[in-house]
């Protein structure tokens, strides 16, 4: 160093002006640096993070809401996890059996809701409707035949739309899972008093429609596969994910209390919805089972040791639980064994955010044993699980 | 826990302060108003008004209650009053006045040893005494002396601008009042050209770097070292997790302290100051002594002027004999490095921390002494310069360079919590492991170094050359921005990337 920083001195001392062909040099070599980096470190993430898309099983509907076509089956490989393949059936459901008539002795579950239903990135063998139809299947010395209607993306009022749907496959019980995002999709006025009259494009879908070049910007980034991996490891620290995330206004403020009035809309809309969807389940005799999933960040809340002030990692769950409990609706709570476990997070994708196979099976065991509780009677005559199972 | 030495990541975390007071983006803007400012106009009155409003304005961001600064204030005024009496020649109040400076500071600063009952019980700024303490003692010291060469009187304003300056406040380098005066109130000021604000903006580009990417890189390795420890691991994981938990944290300070050091040197310069180095690769040392004139250069150069050079010429004067001489100095540097650790902080800790500086330094400088004595200087010389002697000496220093600083992250408390899952032989064997590696990754890392800068460009080496810089300060900029990005702006949440 010494040496280094003598050598400098002298240099400085020697040289007052800066030749006239650094003031084109230096620029550029910094521009070309930048250059260098950036395409570098995106090529190296991209070779070694590998991301696969396909919409190729998608049939894209602004008015009844997107579903996947019939008998389509596609790959697709998230950067943060495996190769995973999407058969979806006659009726486009992600299912092995047949949306046909109920198979005679079998006992049939209908899924709805959003990526959290359908078990986005996660292998089909892996998810918690598979985990929980073999479970069962064993309990119940039956086949229990799972339909699932779950699509990425569907708000609440498009799976309000589909119950009718669900119902027509004549279920024993529907699951209905929902998350924090489902509800932070924007519903206008207006929508929800026509929710049973889809003629017009969802205000959702005709924002997602307008140009919006900051959007568009936000949307590259989100795609730099360098960005993706820096943030895999950088939100894989606790706290770190916590305190970026409560950065967050509005996208964070359900876990905010008291609830701002924005909330407390979406919560009074959920209530007008879930109210019709279980006034139409309850006509048709099928049960219904609402699942709010933990989102990472109510996971990584269960795990820490300190809470940022006023922040409630149960206030979703419980606004759930009282708007089911007031249309009479059974309710699964996931966040008691989600907290049961040690750095709860790491159930999740760091930066997609959805669960993954770990936390399936998490939901799997909680769903076996709500189902066998005695609230669903196509379960009832099922062994319960033992209390030893239960605790793993 | 000492609050100098750590600029960003955990003085963030424990008091929640502003941003302003550590290396950030928010301090750099502040940084740049004034450069802007200062160099409007070259006169000494513009430059004397522009830096105290801006250190006086950098105080503020600490807190808006004028009553919180009264303690501060009250410390400034003490100091120079006492300045201007001992310009005015009272000198029989030296002594009394020394002992009023260091009592009233340790007050202020709450120092474990004074009954809480007598500290004051309101919230107050001390953002800096540490540092002002060095600063009004040298004053003092310096006017009362009859070889000290202060520049004729110390006006207010120039007392109170080398004192507060923003760029030095926070955590040195400690600068003396001569080397300030000569640039700050010389009429014409150092020049600033596009070559030495490059060389400036270097400076400010590295320590960025250090502070933001590379200190909360290693704090992170650090904790999750630690947190890693319970007994479900084997002892193999145990043992490297200690290793790396302890190996790991004076590389954290290194590059927190002089990351910082870094940016205000390259600031000051923009303000036409030259501060003083205060590192120099302390990890390349050979020994503990010549660590601690690569260490927080500055804090041991006044310590070695105002401490120990007194008392070996007290200790010479009182024992005047060629044989007690090696023995005064071992007690000299053994006081001198003792003081240093009370200085860092409040607790007792601090002192356990003295006593293994003094230590250190003791036992080396014995070790010295024995060895010239056993084998001739010539001989020493010559063992001391073998490759495989100078990779174990750098191992070992680095051992307890790092062993010290157990007291810097913790207390023996603490320690002793940390330690309870471990064995005492994986304990035993961590250190080994870390004397070895550091013994192999330092001697490496020098070799690497000579190679590196064996390459030359326009008669320097390759790596100190402008187009190189660029290139590097380029991607440190780079990095420096998206690892701020990433860790300010929220995570994704689920998009439905799909539709």
């Amino acid at each position: 160093m010494e040496r280094l920083d003598n050598q400098k001195r002298s240099s400085t001392s020697e040289i007052t002006t800066l030749p006239k062909r650094d003031y084109f040099l230096l620029p550029l070599l910094s521009f070309l640096t930048i250059l260098v980096m950036l395409g570098a470190s995106e090529i190296f993430t991209r070779l070694i993070w590998v991301q696969h898309k396909s919409y190729a099983c998608v049939i894209e509907d602004p008015v009844e809401g997107d579903r996947f076509k019939p008998n389509c089956t596609e790959r697709t490989k998230l950067a943060e996890g495996p190769w995973v393949t999407y058969s979806y059936n006659e009726c486009g459901y992600r299912s092995i059996t047949s949306c046909g008539p109920k198979p005679a002795g079998a006992i049939r579950i209908a899924i709805t809701g959003s990526s959290m239903s359908q078990a986005l990135h996660v292998p089909y063998e892996d998810t918690f409707f598979d985990r929980a139809s073999r479970d069962l299947a064993n309990r119940c010395g039956r086949p229990v035949d799972v339909q699932n209607l779950g699509v990425p993306g569907l708000s609440p009022i498009y799976a309000y739309r589909r119950i009718p749907e669900a119902l027509a496959l004549k279920p024993d019980v529907i699951l209905y899972l929902v998350n924090p995002f489902d509800l932070e999709q924007k519903i206008l006025p207006g929508e929800l008093a026509e929710r049973d009259n889809p003629t017009r494009v969802s205000s959702t879908l005709a924002a997602k429609i307008a140009p919006n070049p900051l959007r568009d910007l936000e949307h590259l980034l989100i795609q730099s596969r360098t960005v993706l991996v820096a943030q895999h490891f950088i939100f894989q620290n606790r706290e770190t994910f916590i305190r970026t995330f409560m950065v967050y206004g509005d996208r964070a403020d359900f876990l905010r209390q008291p609830f701002t009035p924005a909330w407390q809309q979406r919560f009074s809309d959920f209530d007008v919805i879930l109210g019709s969807v279980a006034e139409k389940a309850r006509a048709a005799g099928v049960p219904l089972v609402i699942v709010p999933v933990p989102s990472r960040v109510e996971a990584a809340l269960l795990s820490s040791p300190q809470l940022p002030p006023h922040v409630d990692p149960f206030a979703f769950g419980r606004e759930v639980e009282a708007i089911a409990a007031k249309h009479g609706v059974s309710y699964l709570d996931l966040m008691k064994p989600f907290g049961s476990i040690p750095n709860a997070e790491n159930l999740y994708y760091t930066v997609d955010g959805h669960v993954q196979s770990d936390g399936h099976k998490v939901i799997a065991q909680e769903l076996v044993r709500k189902l066998l509780e005695g609230s669903v009677p196509a379960f009832s005559h099922c062994a319960p699980r033992p209390s030893a199972e239960r605790s793993q | 826990m000492c609050r100098l030495f750590l600029i960003a990541p955990r003085g963030q975390a424990r008091n929640g302060a502003n941003n302003v007071g550590n290396a950030s983006l928010s301090f750099l803007a502040y940084a740049l108003a004034v450069v802007v400012i200062f160099n409007f106009s070259p006169s000494v009155a513009w430059r004397q008004f522009i830096l105290l409003a801006s250190s006086i304005g950098f105080l503020g961001f600490f807190s808006h209650q004028p009553a919180a600064f009264v303690p501060l204030a009250a410390f400034l005024l003490f100091g120079f009053v006492s300045l201007r009496l001992m310009q005015a020649g009272a000198t029989r109040l030296f002594v009394p006045l020394l002992i009023v400076g260091i009592i009233a500071f340790a007050w202020f600063k709450k120092y474990a040893f004074i009954p809480p009952s007598l500290f004051l019980h309101y919230p107050y700024v001390t953002l800096g005494l540490s540092y002002i303490l060095f600063r009004v003692l040298q004053l003092i010291i310096d006017a009362r002396s009859r070889s000290a060469t202060l520049l004729a009187k110390v006006s207010l304003v120039s007392y109170l601008n080398f004192t507060l300056n923003f760029t030095t406040l926070v955590s040195g380098p400690i600068q003396r009042y001569n080397q300030f005066a000569s640039m700050q109130l010389a009429p014409d000021p150092l020049a600033l050209n596009l070559i030495v604000a490059g060389q400036a903006l270097h400076r400010v580009i590295v320590g960025f770097f250090k502070v933001n990417v590379l200190s909360p890189l290693l704090l992170w390795i650090h904790t999750n070292a630690l947190h890693s420890l319970p007994p479900v691991q084997t002892s193999a994981a145990r043992v490297l997790a200690i290793a790396a938990a302890v190996a790991v944290y004076p590389f954290y300070i290194y590059c927190n302290f002089s990351g910082y050091i870094d940016i205000v040197i390259g600031i000051a310069r923009f303000l036409r100051i030259k501060l003083p180095e205060n590192f120099n690769r302390p990890f390349s040392s050979r020994n503990y002594l010549i660590f601690w004139s690569r260490w927080h250069i500055t804090l041991s150069t006044w310590l070695q002027i105002y401490v120990y050079a007194p008392l070996m010429l007290a200790g010479m004067r009182r024992w005047p004999s060629r044989a007690t001489e090696p023995l005064l100095n071992i007690f000299a540097l053994f006081v001198t490095f003792l003081l240093v650790g009370v200085w860092h902080g409040q607790t007792s800790a601090f002192i356990l921390f003295g006593l293994l500086l003094g230590l250190g330094v003791s036992i080396t400088k014995a070790y010295q002494v024995l060895m010239t004595k056993c084998m001739g200087l010539e001989r020493y010389t010559e063992v001391s310069r073998y490759w495989l002697y100078g990779a174990a000496a750098r191992g070992l220093t680095f051992l307890w360079c790092a062993f010290t600083m157990l007291w810097f992250w913790s207390n023996s408390t603490e320690l002793r919590s940390v330690a309870r899952p471990v064995r005492a032989w994986e304990i035993a064997l961590a250190w080994i492991v870390i004397l070895a590696g550091a013994s192999v990754i330092l001697a490496l890392w020098e070799s690497i170094r000579e190679w590196a800068l064996s390459f030359q460009f326009e008669d320097q080496p390759a790596l100190a050359s402008r187009y190189f810089r660029t290139v590097w300060d380029t991607a440190l900029v780079v990095i420096s921005i998206a690892t701020i990005t990433l860790l300010n702006a929220p995570p994704p949440d689920i998009v439905y990337k799909r539709f």
